[in-house]
């Protein structure tokens, strides 16, 4: 009897009993999402991506990728950044084993890590260079670039793949 | 008489104990997409070489423990130790989707293994490849000689001398 009176009284006082929907288990899962997330931010080191429409070749490869000047070769350009420099055809036109623009670009990139280096009074190291390739580019294009790479004083690189699940 | 004023009590504290998390949820529901949207998904690893210095190239090489080298021909995979062939391996046949297919990469493998227990200071290996080859295949080839304990791969062109 004194239950009864007590439901009828606290329906009109119009105290919410059960009609509320329960956030608590939905912020849990939330909760963990949000630190999964975040732990795969952290966790991850440098991130890059490559342009769209490259496919980058699978590898077995384990080393991270650390910050450095990016080379993109997709089936048709070569970029350096997301700047297209030149097209693959026009690099393959040439028989020089130099691909002119590329050059230029690549030591104006040279000259402005040296004016930042003297900026932060490093000394010059040799930076790295990552070659982001898509896998069905020929070796005969990679050669050429490689090439402009040693000629233009870049003498470390690393060529970016998709890590491999073993 | 006297219980009455408690039960009040505990009817009030129940009121009061109920958490407002709507605005928490609202925060979490914008910020979760939005770095599922920026997050990537992808792996990406690099395989680092190192290019000889131009002036470097030009004089005299540096002598290696074991010139190891690794040709990949229109027809077949060569294996060569310090000028003398060590084993071909048919190329074209198994050849799939560009990549050598399982038997082809445990030959070459076992192949680069053996010589690498037979010379272990050698750590280099100069994969060769041919102007038209994809560059996948030269990946996977560089994957098939770290697994075998070569982790320096430099690459070079059939056809020119240097890189």
């Amino acid at each position: 009897m004194r239950r009864a009176s007590q439901r009828r009284s606290s329906r009109r006082r119009g105290v919410s009993g059960g009609h509320g929907v329960s956030l608590t288990s939905l912020m849990d899962i939330l909760t963990c999402l949000l630190f999964f997330v975040l732990k795969s931010f952290v966790a991850g080191g440098e991130v890059t991506v490559p342009p769209p429409g490259l496919e980058l070749p699978k590898s077995t490869a384990e080393q991270a990728m650390k910050s450095s000047l990016v080379i993109a070769i997709d089936r048709e350009a070569i970029l350096v950044g997301s700047e297209r420099i030149t097209t693959v055809r026009e690099a393959m036109a040439s028989d020089q084993m130099l691909i002119e623009p590329l050059a230029a670009r690549l030591k104006a990139a040279r000259e402005q890590m040296h004016e930042i280096a003297i900026m932060k009074g490093d000394t010059l190291e040799d930076h790295v260079v990552t070659i982001q390739g898509d896998e069905e580019i020929e070796f005969r294009v990679l050669q050429k670039v490689m090439y402009t790479l040693n000629d233009g004083g870049f003498q470390d690189i690393a060529l970016a793949v998709i890590k491999k699940n073993a | 008489m006297a219980q009455r004023p408690r039960k009040r009590r505990s009817f009030r504290q129940l009121i009061n104990c109920d958490l407002e998390l709507r605005p928490l949820m609202n925060v979490f529901i914008v910020l979760i997409p939005m770095l599922l949207m920026s997050a990537v998904f992808m792996e990406i690893r690099v395989i680092e070489m190192t290019l000889p210095r131009a002036a470097l190239a030009a004089e005299q090489k540096p002598q290696q423990p074991f010139d190891l080298a690794l040709r990949i021909r229109p027809q077949a995979y060569v294996i060569e130790g310090d000028g003398a062939t060590l084993a071909v391996i048919p190329r074209v046949e198994t050849l799939s989707r560009g990549l050598p297919v399982a038997e082809a990469a445990a030959q070459i493998s076992n192949i680069l293994t053996a010589a690498v227990a037979a010379h272990p200071d050698n750590k280099e290996i100069r994969i060769v490849a041919e102007p038209g080859t994809h560059y996948r295949e030269i990946v996977a080839v560089m994957d098939l000689a770290r697994a075998a304990g070569l982790p320096q791969a430099a690459l070079e062109g059939a056809e020119s001398e240097g890189i």
